[in-house]
Order: C-alpha cells, then sequence, then structure tokens
C-alpha cells in the first residue's frame, strides 16, 4: 500500500487554537508607554469580558501646550501692563454703550433682575457661576428687550472646532431669527481661509496676513497688536478686499451697516464701494489708536469692496457687517489655539474694539487642542484657563462670559469609536475653571447626546472622520440646543418680569389707595382666617360707598400675593426685612 | 461587569447577526469561530458526505454572520442546479438558450433588483426632473456580485458544453456557499471548484499548510493595518473636503487610496485563498502586485484577476470578442468594463469609471495595432521602457480611482484641481512629519509591493520551513498588531495649507 504523504488538516485547528492562547495571554497585560509610543490592552475576549483600565495621566497637560504664551503674559501682568485686576473703569472705554445694562453694584437694593427658571431637563443650561447669577441675567434682558440703538453681541472665541464658521453660522441665523438683526459679523480683511467660510464670499488680494498663533514668528512690530481675531492684514499698496454676502443661511445676504476697524500710523488712503456703486474715497488720519469707518449709506449692504491706496503703517482688523438692531454673532476662530494664545492679544487693542463693539456675551470656546488620549490630568491647563477667563473679563468687563466645554471626541477601542477619558477630565477642569471665574458653563458635549455622541455624528456625516472635529450639520445641532436654552431662558426672563410688573402696578395701586384713605384709626380684628378679617373690621374714617369697600377688600389679597411672591423670589439678607416690614406696617395700621 | 450570566448573555449575543458589526476574516470572532470549525474538520477526511453537510452548513451560519439573509443564496442554488441538469437533459438548441437565458435572467434579475433599483429610480427621475419614483427600501444581500457569478458560469459552462452538470444539489450548494470565497471572492469557477469537493481522502500538504498561513498573515497586514490605518488617517479625510489639503496632499492621498483599495481587495482575496488551502482547496490566484503593469492591458491581467477573466469569459466573448472586426472589438471591450465598472457598485461614477478602462484598453488595442514594437506586458518591454510604463499606468490607474473614490465628479475634479493648481512643495516637509505613521504604512505598502516576486517568495519559503509554533507566534503577533492599530488614537487633522 501506498505511502500517503503526511496530511496538515488538523494543523489549522492546532496554529489557530494556539494563536488563541497566546492572545488570551496577552489580553492580560494592560496598556503602557514605550518610548513615546502608547501601547493598549489588546483584548480578544473584549466582546465578552472587558477589564478595568487604570486612566492615569500618562503625560502632564503642560507638556503639550505652547507656554510661551503664559510666560510673556506673566511677565507683563506682574508688570501691570494688562489693565487693572478688577473691572475696568467705564471711562476708559471710547465710546458710550447704549445697551450695557447697569452692573448690579450700581443699581438699587432689590433691582436684581430675575434669572431664568427651566424644568425641562432635555434643556442643556448654561450654568452662572456669577454672584447672584447676574451675568448671564444682564445677556438674557439685553435679548430680550430691545434697548439701545445697537445689536446684542456675542463674540465667539475658538478654535478649529469652530473654524468656518461652524456652529456660530447656525447660532447666528436662528438668534437672527428669533430677535431680529441681519449681516455675518466680523469678517478679517484678509484670511488664508475665506474659501472656507460658507457664509461670506470673500477675495482678497496683496495681503500679508499674520496668525497670532504663529507670534513668535510676527515682526516684532506687530506683535503687540492683536485683537481677539487672531489676525492681522498688512496692506501692500492696491490691495483690496471685497465681501458679497451669501444666501448660504438666512438674514446674511444683506446687512444695514458696514464698518471697518484698523490701526493706521501714516496716510492711507482706502476706498470703500457698497453694492458695486461709486467708490467713496477716505483719508485716513495718523493715530495710535485703533479707528472706524462706519460706511456711510442708505441702502442695505449686499457687496463691499475696499481698495488701499499708499497704505503706511495700516494694519488692518476687519469689517463687521451687522444691523444696528437685532443680534450680531462674531466667530473669531484660531486653529490649534487651546486658548492661551489668547493672553497673546493686547489688552488695550481689546478694550478699543470693546469701546466699538461692546459683547453682550464672549463664548470661549477651547480645550480640543490642550487635550490628549494620554493626559487625564488637565491641572496646569485649568490654572491657565481661569488666567485665560479673567483676562477675557478684564478686556470685556461688560460682557457675560460663558465657557463652552469640549464636545464629545472618540479614540478606538477594539475597533470601535468611545469616548476618550481626557474628555471628562477636561470637562471638570473647564467647569471648575468657569466656577471659580465666576462665568457661565456650558456643556458642548451633553448637549451632543453625551457618552460616544460623536460617533453618532460621524455616521450621520456631521462630523469629520478624525472623530474630533465637527462639520455643518453637527454644528447646527450644536447651535440648535444653544439656542434652545437661550430661547427659554428668554421666556422664562420675559414671564417673570411681566408676572413682577403686574405686581408692580398692583402695589402702585394699593399704595395709592392706601393713600387715598386715611386708615390710622382703624383697629384690626385679626381673628378671621378668611385673609379678609383684618379688613372686616376696618371702620373707615369717613363713610364709603360699598364699590370703594370691595376695592379695598381686593387691594388686601393683591398685597398678600406680592408677599408670598417676594418671599419666593428674593433671598438672602434682603428677605428677613421684607417680612419685617409687613408685619409692621399691618402693626401700624 | 463581568459577571457569569453577563459574560453567557454576550456570547449569546456574539453569535447572532450583528448589521453594526457584520463578521469579517479580521473579527476577533472569527478566529474562535473557526478553532471550533478546524477542529471537528480535522476528523473529516475520509468522510466527504459528512464534511460536505458539516462545511455548508457551516458556510450558512457564515454567511447568515456577514449578512443576515440567507435565503436568496440557497434560491440562487436550487434555480441554477435544476435549470444546469435540465441542460444536460435538453438537445434543442433554442430550447438550451432559452434555458441559459432563463438562468441569466434570475442571477441578473437578482443582482438588477436588489444591487440597482435605486439607481435606475435615480436615473429616471433625473430623466423626469422629478420624484416620480420613490427610493426603496432594499436590503443588499452580502457577496450577490460574487456567487450570482459564480453561479452564471456554471450554467453558461454547462451550456457551452464545457462542463457535466452536477448530479447532487448538495455539491453544487458547497461550491456556491464555501465560506473562504462566498463573500468578496475570487470569483472562483465552477469546473476548478467542482473536481476538489468531494477529495478521499482529503489532503494538506506541508505546502499548502505554510502558503496558507502566510497568505492569511499577509492578507491580515494588508487589510487590517495598512488599508484600515490608512484610510481612516489620511484617505477619508483627503476625499471627504479635498479643498482643506494642499495638491500634494491630494496626490498623497490619491496614492494613498491606490494602495488602500489593492491592499483591501487584494488582502481580503489572501485571507480567503489562505484559509481556502488550510482546508485542502485551492484557489485561483486573484492579484499579482497590479502596479507594477507597465500597460492597462497587463494591469487587467494582474487586478482581481478573477472578474476580468470572467468578465473576459462571459461577457466580452459573449458579445463576440475581437472576432467581428477591429471597431467592434473595441466597443465590445469598452461595453465590457462599463458593465464590468456598474458592477463595482450601484453608481454612474463606477460605469465611468470602467469606461474609463475600457477606452484605455481599447486605445492600447489600436495602439500595438499601428505600432507593433508596442508591447502588450512589461515583460517584453526593456527596462527603461519597462520603468517608463510602470509610472504611466500607475498614474493612469489612479487617476481612474479618484473618480471611483470620490463621492461624485465635482469632489474628483477638485482633487485634480487642487494636484494641478495648488501643488504647494513647501508643505511636502511638514506632512511628511506630521503624517509619518501614514507615511511610512504606505511606505511600506508600496515598498513591498514592488520587490521582485522571488524576494515575496522567499518569504513565504521561510514561514513554510517555520514550526507550528512559530507560525503560531507570529501570525498571534500580526493579529495582536491588528489589535493596535484597531486601538490606535485616530489622527485628528493636521492642516498644513496655512
Amino acid at each position: 500500500m501506498q505511502q500517503s504523504p503526511r496530511d496538515y488538516t488538523r494543523y489549522a485547528f492546532y496554529v489557530s487554537g494556539l494563536v488563541i492562547v497566546l492572545l488570551v495571554c496577552v489580553s492580560f497585560v494592560p496598556g503602557f508607554r514605550v518610548g513615546g509610543v502608547t501601547i493598549k490592552r489588546a483584548n480578544i475576549l473584549s466582546d465578552v469580558v472587558t477589564f478595568h483600565e487604570d486612566v492615569r495621566s500618562l503625560l502632564s497637560s503642560e507638556d503639550l501646550l505652547d507656554t510661551s504664551f503664559v510666560e510673556e503674559f506673566d511677565a507683563q501682568s506682574e508688570a501691570g501692563e494688562l489693565g487693572p485686576a478688577e473691572p475696568a473703569d467705564e471711562n476708559d472705554v471710547a465710546a458710550v454703550d447704549s445697551l450695557a445694562l447697569p452692573s448690579p453694584a450700581a443699581t438699587p437694593d432689590n433691582a436684581l433682575l430675575s434669572v431664568p427658571v427651566i424644568v425641562d431637563t432635555a434643556i442643556v443650561q448654561i450654568e452662572d457661576f456669577s454672584p447672584d447669577r447676574q451675568m448671564l441675567a444682564r445677556f438674557y434682558h439685553a435679548l430680550a428687550y430691545e434697548t439701545g440703538d445697537r445689536p446684542v453681541r456675542i463674540a465667539v472665541l475658538g478654535d478649529s472646532f469652530i473654524e468656518a464658521d461652524i456652529i456660530t453660522a447656525d447660532l447666528r441665523e436662528q438668534l437672527q431669527m428669533n430677535y431680529g438683526g441681519r449681516g455675518v459679523g466680523f469678517v478679517p480683511f484678509s484670511t488664508p481661509l475665506s474659501k472656507y467660510r460658507g457664509t461670506v464670499s470673500h477675495n482678497h488680494e496683496g495681503w500679508t496676513d499674520y496668525n497670532l498663533i504663529k507670534r513668535k514668528s510676527v515682526p516684532e512690530e506687530y506683535k503687540e497688536l492683536f485683537f481677539v481675531s487672531g489676525m492681522l492684514s498688512i496692506p501692500a499698496d492696491g490691495a483690496y478686499t471685497q465681501y458679497e454676502g451669501v444666501q448660504f443661511r438666512k438674514r446674511i445676504e444683506k446687512s444695514g451697516t458696514a464698518s471697518l476697524f484698523f490701526l493706521n500710523g501714516g496716510e492711507t488712503e482706502l476706498t470703500v464701494a457698497v453694492n458695486g456703486g461709486e467708490a467713496r474715497r477716505y483719508a485716513l488720519p495718523a493715530g495710535e489708536e485703533v479707528q472706524r469707518i462706519a460706511v456711510e449709506t442708505s441702502e442695505d449692504i449686499a457687496s463691499l469692496r475696499i481698495a488701499v491706496e499708499h497704505p503706511e503703517d495700516f494694519i488692518g482688523y476687519g469689517v463687521v457687517l451687522e444691523d444696528s438692531v437685532g443680534v450680531s454673532v462674531h466667530n473669531f476662530s484660531v486653529r490649534s489655539n487651546s486658548g492661551l494664545a489668547l493672553l497673546g492679544t493686547d489688552y488695550g487693542i481689546n478694550r478699543q474694539m470693546n469701546g466699538y463693539l461692546p459683547y453682550d456675551m464672549v463664548i470661549l470656546q477651547y480645550g480640543l487642542n490642550a487635550m490628549s488620549p494620554d493626559v487625564t490630568d488637565y491641572g496646569y491647563y485649568g490654572k491657565q484657563l481661569v488666567k485665560i477667563i479673567e483676562y477675557v473679563k478684564r478686556c470685556f468687563p461688560e460682557s457675560a462670559v460663558v465657557v463652552m466645554s469640549v464636545g464629545d471626541r472618540s479614540t478606538m477601542q477594539n475597533g470601535t469609536a468611545v469616548t476618550m477619558p481626557a474628555v471628562l477630565a477636561m470637562l471638570q477642569t473647564q467647569e471648575a475653571a468657569a466656577r471659580a471665574c465666576g462665568v457661565g458653563f456650558w456643556n458642548t458635549y451633553e448637549a451632543m447626546g453625551g457618552d460616544r455622541s460623536m460617533p453618532k455624528f460621524v455616521e450621520r456625516r456631521w462630523a469629520a472622520k478624525d472623530y474630533t472635529h465637527i462639520g455643518y450639520p453637527g454644528g447646527k445641532y450644536i447651535a440648535d440646543q444653544f439656542v434652545r436654552f437661550l430661547d427659554a431662558a428668554v421666556a422664562s426672563v420675559r414671564e417673570q418680569d411681566a408676572v413682577r410688573r403686574r405686581i408692580e402696578a398692583e402695589r402702585e395701586r394699593i399704595e395709592a389707595e392706601r393713600a387715598a384713605y386715611d386708615l390710622s384709626g382703624a383697629t384690626i380684628d385679626k381673628g378671621g382666617d378668611d385673609g379678609y378679617g383684618e379688613l372686616r373690621s376696618v371702620l373707615p374714617a369717613e363713610p364709603v360707598d360699598t364699590a370703594v369697600r370691595h376695592a379695598a377688600r381686593r387691594t388686601a389679597a393683591a398685597a398678600d400675593t406680592v408677599a408670598g411672591w417676594r418671599s419666593v423670589t428674593e433671598r438672602g439678607a434682603s428677605e428677613p426685612a421684607e417680612t419685617d416690614q409687613e408685619e409692621n406696617s399691618a402693626a401700624t395700621i | 461587569m463581568n459577571t457569569f450570566a453577563g459574560i453567557v448573555e454576550q456570547i449569546g449575543r456574539l453569535f447572532r447577526y450583528d448589521p453594526v458589526n457584520p463578521m469579517i476574516f479580521s473579527s476577533g470572532f472569527f478566529l474562535f469561530l473557526f478553532v471550533g470549525f478546524a477542529f471537528f474538520y480535522g476528523f473529516m477526511r475520509r468522510t466527504p458526505l459528512l464534511r460536505m453537510v458539516y462545511v455548508a452548513l457551516f458556510s450558512t451560519y457564515f454567511y447568515y454572520k456577514t449578512g443576515g439573509w440567507y435565503i436568496v443564496l440557497l434560491a440562487v442554488s436550487v434555480s441554477d442546479f435544476l435549470i444546469g441538469r435540465a441542460l444536460a437533459r435538453t438537445g434543442g438548441d433554442r430550447a438550451r438558450k432559452a434555458l441559459v437565458a432563463l438562468s441569466v435572467l434570475i442571477n441578473l434579475g437578482m443582482l438588477a433588483y436588489f444591487k440597482y433599483t435605486n439607481l435606475f429610480i435615480d436615473i429616471v427621475n433625473d430623466a423626469a426632473g422629478a420624484d416620480i419614483l420613490d427610493f426603496q427600501q432594499i436590503f443588499l444581500p452580502v457577496g450577490i456580485s460574487f456567487f450570482v457569478f459564480q453561479s452564471m458560469s456554471y450554467t453558461i459552462d454547462i451550456y457551452r458544453r464545457q462542463l457535466a452538470p452536477l448530479t447532487c444539489w448538495l455539491d453544487y450548494y458547497f461550491y456556491l456557499s464555501f465560506f473562504p470565497q462566498l463573500v468578496a471572492g475570487p470569483i472562483v469557477r465552477a469546473r476548478d471548484f467542482l473536481p476538489q469537493i468531494r477529495q478521499n481522502p482529503l489532503t494538506v500538504t506541508r505546502e499548502m499548510f505554510g502558503r496558507g498561513i502566510f497568505l492569511v498573515m499577509i492578507g491580515l497586514v494588508k487589510k487590517a493595518i495598512i488599508s484600515d490605518y490608512i484610510s481612516v488617517n489620511f484617505v477619508d479625510r483627503v476625499f471627504d473636503n479635498p479643498m482643506l489639503y494642499s495638491g500634494f496632499e491630494n496626490l498623497m492621498g490619491v496614492y494613498g487610496y491606490a494602495l488602500q483599495i489593492y491592499c483591501d481587495f487584494s488582502g481580503y482575496s489572501d485571507m480567503a485563498i489562505g484559509i481556502a488551502l488550510l482546508l485542502g482547496f485551492h484557489f485561483p490566484k486573484n492579484f499579482d502586485s497590479p502596479y507594477k503593469s507597465a500597460t492597462v492591458t497587463e494591469f487587467w491581467h494582474r487586478w482581481h484577476i478573477s472578474l476580468s477573466t470572467w468578465l473576459k469569459d462571459y461577457l466580452y466573448i459573449s458579445l463576440g470578442g475581437n472576432r467581428k472586426g477591429r471597431l467592434r472589438t473595441y466597443v465590445n471591450l469598452i461595453v465590457t468594463m462599463l458593465l464590468g465598472g456598474l458592477w463595482h457598485g450601484a453608481s454612474l461614477r463606477f460605469m465611468l469609471w470602467g469606461g474609463y478602462h475600457g477606452v484605455l484598453l481599447a486605445l492600447h488595442k489600436g495602439a500595438m495595432t499601428l505600432f507593433p514594437r508596442l508591447k502588450p506586458a512589461g515583460g517584453q518591454m526593456t527596462r527603461v521602457w519597462r520603468a517608463a510604463g510602470i509610472v504611466v499606468t500607475f498614474h493612469l490607474v489612479c487617476l481612474g480611482w479618484i473618480f471611483f473614490r470620490a463621492r461624485d465628479v465635482e469632489t474628483g475634479r477638485m482633487v485634480l484641481e487642487q494636484i494641478f493648481t495648488n501643488f504647494d512643495p513647501s508643505l511636502i516637509a511638514g506632512v511628511a512629519a506630521g503624517y509619518w505613521p501614514v507615511m511610512a504604512m504606505m511606505g511600506i505598502g508600496y515598498v513591498t509591493h514592488f520587490i521582485p516576486q522571488r524576494w515575496q517568495d522567499r518569504v513565504c519559503g521561510a514561514v513554510m520551513r517555520t514550526s507550528l509554533v512559530g507560525c503560531a507566534l507570529l501570525l498571534a503577533l500580526i493579529v495582536w498588531v491588528v489589535m493596535q492599530v484597531k486601538s490606535a488614537n485616530i489622527q485628528p487633522f493636521i492642516y498644513f495649507q496655512f
């Protein structure tokens, strides 16, 4: 019988069995870091058995950041070059703001603005950590009531997450739809990103632009001139920039006003043409302060062309296209900025710009660029964030500052995208910094849907496949959540104020009626338990007809309501005083 | 946490079909499934019938785990088996033609319904300028394009009297459902495969085992390491938004995609061929270092060989091939490639891609007629001509890939616009440094692609000589790397353009 060759059929089992044994052993080896590379636990049994992963920080958050901004800032801060530590004096603001509501300190007692009460738990709220929650209350009131002769302005300072007007495009559209206003807001004179911003058609030529994030390589003469926009545009002779409204979102095709912001140290001439019409020539005065040209036109501005002739020490910031009413949302994104670069912006410039463009809310959207999958301790970043927030508060003292947290970001675990542990650590850091500084905090992560929401965004093509950056549709979703809260807050504030006004009116009437009768000689029967007893036994000093008696009953009921309502809404030291006062006045009667 | 009940429930869930994570060869669960399968398979060398039933049942389960819906597979196997039997019993030419037409109609009808209904609706709506038809929710059975073609090759071969029909349905079902090639090919011909089914005793030689393991390893490296990594971390983002990247990055994206699609497709084929070898079955080679081609004609002899030969044998030749004059030959070539393009997916851009290759093939054929010194393949050229041919062919193929990958023609145009108008060589160093893992992976991919065949054979020989434990260690190491890649942090976007 012929010997058949050796057969290896069973080897398929042997080899795959051995591989499994080896990999099961390897599954027990936890993740580690070697030579700058992170090796994760490779768990072949991950579908069935999970291991508790120790999420210790493999790196310090300091290692990730460009700390040069901090060092310079700290040096200037010590030298007192960055303005007062306390909110700056109103007088050093170039223009008087017609809209900014008085700060609580400047208002009489009991004039605290009502704060929103929202019971819908599906709404992600801005937590206001300011004293008496008045910082954001001022903003809600500005939004709720059209006052003054300027729009309610929101500046969104952020990184590549909001680049190209992502989130802000929809935030702007929705707020303008709800509260009025038109226009795309701030647009720099020149930027390499102009092609990617869908909300304005922007063409320019002949400019050299300097980016705040690359401040180290910016020529010395420009280094100290950055506004929070993060972009300086230096024109060559004949440089031009042209803006045209688009229909990418509603209400940005036209605007009622256009203003140009720049520094000019020589005899630069600008020509500005509105809607393709005749160009108007401006001979600019030389000066050291930020200058503004408010383009004078009676028609709506659909396009604007600005040309620069023989520029001399001209440094352009940008153009603001907005209405004189409603809402104006300005996007200031600086790619790769962890927020630290804001410390490299100039205090004086920021103050001057805020004088021209008082902001009612400044949103700080940072964190992604300070985050690393290997870092779960953001203590260092947290300390710097406090500095950043305090600096922003000093630059924009009338503004409500809101820290918009990082959203969800994924890391891969056995081929599945899961929330990076660093996200939760960063959220806590950001919230703690907002709390420490007494500003607002909005949880973007929660608004996106919380744990593992980023993979859902990617699946719907709302976010990019790096599981980090969102696109316009993802931005719209986040903006929807933000506006949903603002709408609810405004509705709540309006409702409370309406009640308050009604009660105030009632109170005034009671006071007037009380004044009309001299009740000083009346005695009071306190035995009645129907709430009207005290008035039943009142004997008028002079006979009155029944109608007056009925009116007196009504006012007493109203007075009770007032007392009850106030004891609910007014808290703190004023409460017992109020109650005493009521009792005293009753006793006097 | 890990409670016993939780683990049992999780295991139960693992055995069910999960539409979010359908099983593929590089899934961890497949390894466990395979070890169980291989254990019993080893005892069935001399029991062909039992082995056939066992493999067929396992294949059906495998199909369920990868696609969920296995009724289609059964339906195709029954109808073509019966038509095959009828063809053998029928003598009349017209009746035979009618039968083979019925088979083609059923197969293509199913393919058309499942795969192309919505494309058809889209075209009709576009032509009408209104939504006169509603898009349908149709579940696309996984691998249908492959097994439908396999099944057609069976009936057409019987019609052409090149193959005797099977007498037992189980053989036919075994052929159609054999799990290594079921979902992504290679498209195995009935006449190559059927004789292997009833081997007795079934034999896996040392050479088959070694080569099988080598192919599984190389397939894993290509599919689950190179292809998956570069797609997620580089290629996808460039094609998602080409305008955000410089011309250089776009070009790298295109080169990356060329490597990705090759590694993805050929890697999966390698694993299929390797697993089949471990089970004692020989499949034909499906990819033969296609980017080494010096002409487009050669490319199609090296790229997805089982498909291109199928198209040649059953479509090009059925259309008349080169027997009806020169012009008709060119038309046949273009039509064959147009339909071949459509086979790749239900979109006009795949048809355009196929048509583009058809035109290239026709041009090359025409040029060879006009200039007899031109050669059909690089092997017959001088070194310099061959090198030049490889570079030109590679770039022509890449041009095709741009429109194959881009979601629409406009995106493809943007990729080209960036490459030709915004190349920005100053960014090369930055991109290379920022995306070094991706670039390194691409470098490894292309270098190993272009090394001479005999070097690859040497590596394969070394694996063959390695002991069982050595093989297991090597394979475990590769699986471990695959797992690391699957768990690697996704590289966030880096914008170099500014």
